[in-house]
């Protein structure tokens, strides 16, 4: 399927992506720089015995006397470089805190799209099919599904699968007990890896409650669509014309009405991706998920810009890449996008 | 006779982009000129990408022209700015081919027909222009009672008939009629035209028609001008524009009619071979070359000029007189 | 000016009103929506009436009471807090901040999106460029991502989530509104206009815009619901509403903390999140169906031929 026409397609597209990053740099840079109290005073803290003049030396170093505009070209040539500036609370530079904490964001962003992809294809196709009142129930479960906010639906299921039940464990990524060779940074990986089973174990319980907060909502929406989509497409022409050639009825659904149905519903669940590595700060926040969404939240707490800058900046381009994804398997999936651009 | 309004050179190119540095020219309209007499009907056809709807939105400066002159009772209306193109614009009007799309669907009749009472007439009480909008709802064959009525509880004829009483209730003296009955079916398609006919009669109106129906311009026009990519190609008096079709597209488009005369039966037939280039890139020397039966060395390299082989009847074409 | 609202307000009421109920009135996702709807707008307005007693009013003898049913009383019958508040009244003030901040962000979104998209689709050229670019970035830039990042440079405050929300929530309205322009200013009946000789803020206003009301409703309600979960997700990681305002989202970052021993401080304020933004989109999924063109000859709208 991967034609040259595609490639030079995609190939644009990336490039595309330049000014986009540069224009969420922008965009995050001046937002930052009205944040009131600037970094010196951040880093100086408490400490009451500073002079004037030392205050003055340090604003010097980091280019805070100087105006705005250099300031900014300033901020793009540490960009560059993947400089950020200091974690005021871990004195590290801030992208290394942030990376570290991406694998558990992206692991759980992962599981969350096969929980979004288990529920809602299954439920979308029957809910077409059988129609009359099982169809109305998963419609109507579809709208409640995405009317809650997903830390709310944690919350419901802490409660529970965690305090009522106490079946599953309700924070953290692992027991406490166990350690795991960073090797990957996703312990279910990192676990495979090594060859121990408990850990893999311990990491699959403690993710499935986060997986299902940022789920539900997801599958709520892809089940709608997935169902709206067989709706019109089993009552399509080209539909009626292969039940008139005689084919099996299950053939029709599978080989040509799924499909049709499924590649405009593939698109959704791409962009589902970037928003849960975007949104996942408040169900992170609700399981003790020692992501970037709740660094991010903890951050903000602690006024450690750099550290929210760069957590911001991650999960922008994490959303733009997920945009791309998304285009990229319309492109290759959908033979009408062909030659129209 | 005099001309009510004379074309001339109206030229009309569209420029496209096509990424950020590629940027091509359309030439929808390219230099076109002739006369529409007061009181008669002339007649414009070309098939569709022609630009004939094209030149009648540039002469009523709804795209702006490129390049020429409309002269309008002795104004050039493309010289005209603010406050004076606005007092020319209540002399002219025009109808659309689509009533479906030709009438705002969230207005009621009577703001559709009102409009240009308001913007002409803005002294108007209501009572006034409500007598005005049924009585010309009565004239177009309405009841004065559908003012109160939506587009779209309205057949298509029966929109084009409000269409037409929006165009006329300023009592303009020129009205541009682009394909008003294409879209309509055939029975309706005679009963607006007639309708055309008497309303003309009645206000003393001037007309320009524009259509690809050869049939109907036949029925309605006195003159004929005829356009291919852009170009004028041929302009004649009706009658002897389908005795004596000059231009081989004029030709092939007269062919393309069922006859009953029997003395047009033997004339050979011509068709027309595929459809009309990409305006955006029209062939070398004359613009029909590429689909002229005729054509030669000198038709693709050298562009044919409008000369008058006849009073009256204008050609271009290097095949013709000479 | 004021002709020009008149009769926008009658477009806007013409596509409310006749069809558009009788059609709603015969859908149940429509009574249901539209009733929580209404009780909780109620509530918001007449929180002074309805509630049973002041939501900043701690208690400390009463605190962390169960609701009825589970061992708590009548005297709250939605239990109390850490320091003793009503719940059901901190609830009810609480629909108050929910419903007031989305309905003042989505109106301010509506009024610079619409402004700016329909300059810009009826325009064109310069204007629209510099749009187009602003969307483009606005979208790639995740909306959760900006409004976390507005608050923590703002600060946390009423009017600061109301100044987040709508800088987060007026490019729908800008791209739909500049789309239908873009093919509505090309409509014949705007070309006739023009040839009538009217003015383009006539034609923008009273032509165009009316038509793109359909679309503009269905989007505020669902924007009304997306802004109603933004708020409460702000408020519940500390950076929307200030405490002790009764947002639903500061109450459960409250109920968080004692989820393992009150856990009705959780439960409350998300199920009331969940109601009202579920009545929404049931009003807005039904009110999409009523004014699709498609579906309208459901209504006996049938275009006589």
């Amino acid at each position: 399927m991967l034609d040259s026409d595609l490639l030079r397609l995609i190939g644009r597209r990336i490039v595309g992506l330049i000014p986009v990053m540069f224009g969420i740099a922008i965009i995050v840079f001046l937002v930052f720089s009205f944040v009131p109290g600037d970094p010196v005073t951040m880093l100086i803290g408490k400490q009451s015995d500073v002079s004037e003049e030392f205050i003055q030396q340090l604003r010097h170093k980091y280019g805070l006397d100087r105006p705005l505009y250099v300031r900014f070209f300033y901020f793009l040539r540490q960009l560059i470089h993947g400089d950020v500036g200091i974690s005021y609370q871990f004195n590290r530079p801030a992208l290394e805190v942030v990376l570290e904490r991406l694998p558990a964001t992206v692991e759980l962003a992962f599981f969350a799209l096969a929980v979004a992809i288990v529920i809602a294809i299954p439920a979308g196709i029957f809910a077409a099919l059988k129609g009359g009142a099982v169809d109305r129930g998963i419609v109507g479960l579809s709208v409640v599904g995405f009317s809650m906010p997903n830390f709310w639906i944690a919350m419901l299921l802490i409660l529970v699968f965690g305090t009522t039940l106490k079946v599953l464990p309700i924070s953290g990524r692992l027991d406490v007990t166990l350690t795991v060779e960073r090797v990957t940074g996703f312990y279910i990986l990192d676990g495979i890896l090594a060859g121990d089973w408990e850990v893999v174990r311990s990491a699959l319980s403690h993710i499935i409650l986060p997986a299902l907060s940022l789920g539900i909502p997801a599958a709520a929406l892809i089940v709608r669509l997935l169902r709206n989509n067989l709706i019109s497409v089993l009552g399509a022409e080209f539909i009626r014309a292969a039940r008139a050639r005689g084919l099996r009825e299950s053939a029709v659904i599978y080989k040509h009405a799924l499909r049709n149905a499924l590649i405009p519903t593939i698109n959704i669940v791409a962009l589902q991706l970037g928003f849960f590595l975007t949104g996942s700060f408040f169900v992170e926040t609700v399981f003790a998920w020692p992501g970037m969404g709740r660094l991010a939240v903890d951050a903000i707490y602690a006024r450690d810009y750099p550290v929210v800058i760069a957590a911001v900046m991650i999960s922008a381009l994490f959303f733009v890449l997920s945009n791309l994804l998304a285009d990229i398997l319309i492109l290759v999936t959908d033979p009408r996008t062909r030659g129209v651009r | 006779m005099t001309a009510l309004l004379s074309l001339r050179d109206v030229t009309k190119y569209f420029e496209i982009k096509r990424g950020v540095f590629e940027r091509r020219v359309v030439k929808a309209v390219d230099g076109v000129s002739f006369d529409v007499e007061e009181g008669q009907t002339v007649g414009l056809v070309g098939e569709s990408g022609s630009g004939k709807s094209t030149l009648a939105l540039t002469v009523l400066r709804l795209y702006e022209p490129t390049r020429g002159q409309a002269i309008f009772e002795g104004v050039n209306l493309f010289e005209l700015k603010g406050r004076e193109l606005t007092r020319v614009r209540r002399k002219m009007g025009i109808v659309f081919q689509d009533p479906y799309l030709s009438l705002n669907p969230v207005k009621r009749v009577r703001d559709i027909v009102g409009l240009p009472l308001k913007v002409h007439m803005p002294s108007l009480s209501f009572e006034e222009r409500e007598s005005m909008i049924r009585e010309m709802l009565e004239q177009v064959g309405l009841r004065a009672a559908d003012v109160e009525r939506f587009p779209h509880e309205f057949s298509g004829g029966q929109r084009q008939r409000i269409a037409i009483a929006r165009a006329l209730i300023v009592k303009p003296k020129f009205l541009i009629l682009d394909e008003p009955t294409s879209a309509l079916d055939l029975s309706v398609q005679a009963k607006i035209l007639n309708l055309l006919l008497d309303l003309q009669r009645e206000f003393g109106l001037t007309y320009l028609f524009i259509t690809h129906d050869m049939n109907v311009i036949k029925h309605i026009s006195d003159r004929i001008n005829v356009m291919y990519l852009g170009k004028l190609v041929e302009s004649a008096d009706t009658e002897e524009l389908f005795e004596r079709p000059l231009h081989p597209y004029t030709r092939a488009l007269l062919s393309s009619v069922p006859t009953l005369d029997p003395r047009q039966r033997g004339r050979k037939k011509m068709l027309l071979r595929g459809d009309p280039p990409d305006p955006a890139n029209p062939p070398p020397g004359c613009r029909f070359s590429s689909r002229c039966p005729l054509a030669d060395d000198l038709c693709r390299r050298e562009e044919p000029p409008l000369v008058q082989v006849e009073p009256g009847h204008w050609v271009a074409c290097h095949k013709v007189g000479g | 000016m004021s002709r020009t609202l008149t009769t926008l307000r009658e477009d806007l009421l013409r596509f409310l009103g006749g069809p558009t109920v009788s059609y709603m009135k015969r859908d149940p996702g429509a009574i249901v929506g539209g009733t929580i709807f209404l009780v909780f707008l109620m509530s918001a307005l007449f929180a002074g009436v309805v509630a049973p007693y002041d939501p900043y009013q701690a208690d400390l003898a009463n605190s962390l009471q169960p609701p009825v049913g589970f061992g708590g009383s009548w005297e709250h019958p939605l239990g109390t807090d850490a320091i003793g508040r009503d719940l059901l009244s901190r609830l009810i003030y609480g629909a108050r901040i929910s419903l007031s901040v989305a309905a003042v962000s989505v109106t301010l979104a509506v009024l610079v999106g619409v402004s700016l998209g329909a300059l810009s689709g009826y325009f064109g050229g310069l204007i629209d460029e510099v749009l187009m670019r602003i969307v483009d970035f606005w979208l790639s830039f995740p909306a959760v991502l900006m409004a976390i990042s507005l608050m923590v440079v703002l600060g946390p405050g009423y009017w600061n989530v109301v100044a987040a929300m709508t800088l987060t929530s007026w490019v729908p309205f800008a791209r739909v509104v500049r789309g239908e322009f873009l093919t509505l200013k090309e409509r014949p009946f705007v070309l006739a206009a023009k040839a009538i000789g009217v003015g383009s803020a006539h034609i923008i206003f009273r032509e165009a815009l009316p038509n793109t009301f359909p679309s503009l409703i269905v989007l505020s309600t669902f924007q009304l619901a997306r802004n109603i979960i933004y708020e409460a997700s702000l408020s519940f990681i500390g950076i929307g509403v200030k405490p002790p305002n009764p947002s639903w989202g500061l109450m459960l970052g409250t109920g968080r903390q004692h989820i393992l021993d009150a856990w009705w401080i959780a439960m409350f304020p998300g199920l009331a999140i969940t109601m009202v933004v579920l009545g929404i989109n049931l009003l807005g999924d039904s009110l999409r169906d009523a004014l699709d063109p498609t579906i309208k000859k459901k209504l006996g709208v049938v275009e006589v031929q």
